[in-house]
C-alpha cells in the first residue's frame, strides 16, 4: 500500500460523522481560550462579582452550543421528523435554562448585569463570526479544515 | 388592566417598575418570535436539503448548526434587554 493510500484511509477514517459536535467542542475551547480576556476586563471594571458574572456568562455560552450540537446528533440518527421537532424544542429549553439561571442568581449581591450581558453577547456572537474561519464545509470535510497533518499532498 | 395596575401599585414607583417588567416580559417574548421562525425555516431547509442529497449531509449539517447558532444570537440580544430592562 503506496503512502497516499495510506494517508487516504487516514482521512477517511478520521471525517467526522458528528459534525455540529464537533463545531461545538471548538466552540467551547475557544470560549476557554478568550476567557481571561473578558474576566480581566470585567474584573477591572465591576470587580470580583463582575468577572464571576463573566465567567458565568462564558458557561452559558459553552453549554448552549454543547447542547445545541448534542440535541442535533442524538436526533438526526433517529428521523427528520424528531430532528425538526428537537431542533425547535431545544431552542426553548435553552432559552428556558438560560433564563431560569440568570433569574435565580440576579438577587444576588455578586452578580452584575452589564458584564454578564456584554460577555455573554460579545462571546456568542465573536466565536460563531471567527469559527467561521475554520469551517471548511466540503464533502471531504464537512466541518472544520483539516490540520496539515491530514492533508493529502 | 389599568385599573388593576393602579390599584395594585399604591405608589406611582411601584407602578412604574410594574410597567417596566410587563415591557421586559413583552419584549422578551416578541423577541423569541423571530428567531423561533428563522430556526424554523434553517431546520426545515436543511432537512429538505438532506433528503435531496443525502451524500452532502454532513456540510448541511455544519452549515445547519452554524445557521441556527446564528439565528439564536438575535433570541440573545432580546434576552440581555430583557435583563437589563428588570427593575
Amino acid at each position: 500500500m503506496s503512502i497516499k493510500q495510506e494517508i487516504e484511509e487516514e482521512v477517511m477514517e478520521n471525517i467526522s460523522t458528528q459534525p455540529e459536535k464537533r463545531i461545538a467542542n471548538h466552540l467551547a475551547v475557544r470560549a476557554i481560550w478568550v476567557s481571561p480576556l473578558f474576566l480581566v476586563i470585567s474584573a477591572i471594571g465591576w470587580g470580583l462579582g463582575g468577572a464571576i458574572s463573566a465567567l458565568l456568562a462564558l458557561v452559558l455560552v459553552a453549554f448552549n452550543f454543547l447542547t445545541g450540537a448534542a440535541i442535533i446528533t442524538r436526533t438526526v440518527k433517529i428521523s427528520p421528523n424528531l430532528l425538526y421537532g428537537s431542533v425547535l424544542g431545544g431552542y426553548v429549553l435553552r432559552l428556558a435554562i438560560l433564563t431560569g439561571v440568570v433569574m435565580s442568581v440576579r438577587t444576588f449581591d455578586w452578580f452584575k448585569t452589564v458584564p454578564f450581558a456584554m460577555t455573554l453577547l460579545v462571546t456568542h456572537l465573536g466565536l460563531l463570526a471567527t469559527e467561521t474561519r475554520h469551517i471548511s464545509a466540503s464533502l471531504a470535510y464537512p466541518d472544520l479544515k483539516p490540520t496539515k497533518s491530514k492533508e493529502i499532498r | 388592566m389599568l385599573n388593576i395596575l393602579t390599584l395594585a401599585a399604591t405608589e406611582a414607583g411601584e407602578m412604574l417598575e410594574g410597567l417596566k417588567a410587563i415591557g421586559a416580559g413583552l419584549g422578551y417574548g416578541l423577541a423569541a418570535i423571530g428567531p423561533g421562525v428563522g430556526i424554523g425555516t434553517v431546520v426545515g431547509n436543511a432537512i429538505s436539503s438532506m433528503a435531496r442529497q443525502p451524500e452532502s449531509a454532513g456540510m448541511v449539517r455544519t452549515t445547519m448548526f452554524l445557521g441556527i447558532a446564528f439565528t439564536e444570537a438575535l433570541a440573545l440580544i432580546g434576552f440581555v434587554v430583557f435583563i437589563l430592562l428588570l427593575p
